[in-house]
């Protein structure tokens, strides 16, 4: 790596860091491994892997109602020309990835921010695999079906005992 | 003798109370567009229904005979919302929309206005043309990424009215 590269690798990790002080939040990143859905029952059964990542950049989101007319509906139904909305909302969220140098995202990994689900409608990634940066779509009521890490601990008393030492 | 002006009323409500109640009955959220107002609650409903009603268009017959035309769609709504989901859940809804509207819809003189009493005005059915079916259509998955399905169930109706 060239001296020069090096000092943007350095300015791009000390602003990443700074904005995680400014708008740090911990999210879940799920990535879907595999989906199969029973045609005859309708059943579908999902599995799926979960990164935890305490400190992301997370950014104001925008909530907008969309209302999603493709070719197919205006051809099939002319009368179909309003109706059919739904609210959705758009986040943008980076990520260190010296955080999470296990992390790999795809298209069909979705992450869980505050149990509100955003599915990633794009990313990027930094120069240098310093960061990501992920544009993250909520569908309003969208239920998260969050993994729970399960965790135990037990604070144990201190206690002293002065001996005599003579 | 013109149309009657309480036509188009009673006839719009008496669509979107039929369908209302099918969609109450099944514990379907439901609106009428242009009717009811999209509440938050209604559009975080993981199902839900939007009634479009059109019409009438009108065909002046001998007398004082009126030859009416309504066009019905209801767009369903499904979020995919993972595996606590039935996939099938946007095609039960569609079925018990479809069987409701292959039926004749009964037109009644909804209304609080004078002379609006309840009683029977007269009976809308399918239209039995060649390119009248009653259709379900899905759209599928609306958005790349938005994990959101829609379908509609289209019908056109037709009855005669006498303007007095």
């Amino acid at each position: 790596m060239y001296p020069a590269e090096l000092a943007l690798k350095r300015t791009i990790s000390r602003t990443l860091y700074n904005m995680k002080r400014q708008y740090g939040g911990s999210v879940d990143m799920y990535t879907v491994t595999s989906s199969i859905t029973n045609q005859r029952s309708g059943v579908t059964i999902i599995t799926k892997d979960v990164v935890h990542v305490d400190r992301v950049i997370v950014l104001p989101a925008q909530m907008t109602r969309e209302v999603k007319k493709s070719i197919s509906q205006i051809s099939s139904n002319k009368k179909f020309v309003v109706g059919g909305t739904y609210d959705a909302g758009r986040r943008i969220f980076i990520i260190d990835r010296d955080d999470t140098p296990a992390l790999d995202i795809t298209n069909n990994s979705y992450l869980v921010y505050r149990n509100r689900k955003y599915e990633i409608e794009s990313y990027q990634e930094y120069e240098f695999e310093s960061g990501w940066i992920i544009v993250g779509r909520e569908l309003i009521g969208e239920v998260p079906e969050q993994i729970y890490l399960l965790r135990a601990d037990n604070l144990l008393d201190l206690q002293g005992e002065a001996a005599d030492v003579s | 003798m013109s149309a009657n002006p309480n036509w188009a009323r009673w006839i719009f409500a008496s669509i979107a109370d039929n369908l209302n109640t099918v969609a109450d009955t099944n514990s379907i959220p439901a609106i009428v567009e242009g009717v009811d107002d999209e509440t938050d609650a209604f559009t975080e409903e993981t199902d839900r229904v939007e009634i479009r009603i059109s019409g009438p268009y009108s065909r002046k017959l001998p007398g004082n005979e009126y030859h009416i035309y309504m066009d019905i769609n209801v767009i369903l709504t499904s979020r995919f919302d993972g595996a606590q989901k039935n996939r099938h859940a946007i095609l039960t809804n569609a079925g018990l929309f479809h069987e409701a509207m292959d039926q004749a819809i009964l037109i009644y003189k909804f209304g609080d206005a004078a002379g609006d009493d309840g009683s029977y005005l007269g009976c809308l059915v399918p239209r039995s043309g060649k390119n009248d079916t009653v259709r379900v259509i899905h759209f599928g998955k609306v958005d790349p990424t938005d994990k959101v399905k829609q379908s509609v169930v289209d019908a056109r109706y037709e009855m005669f009215l006498t303007s007095s």
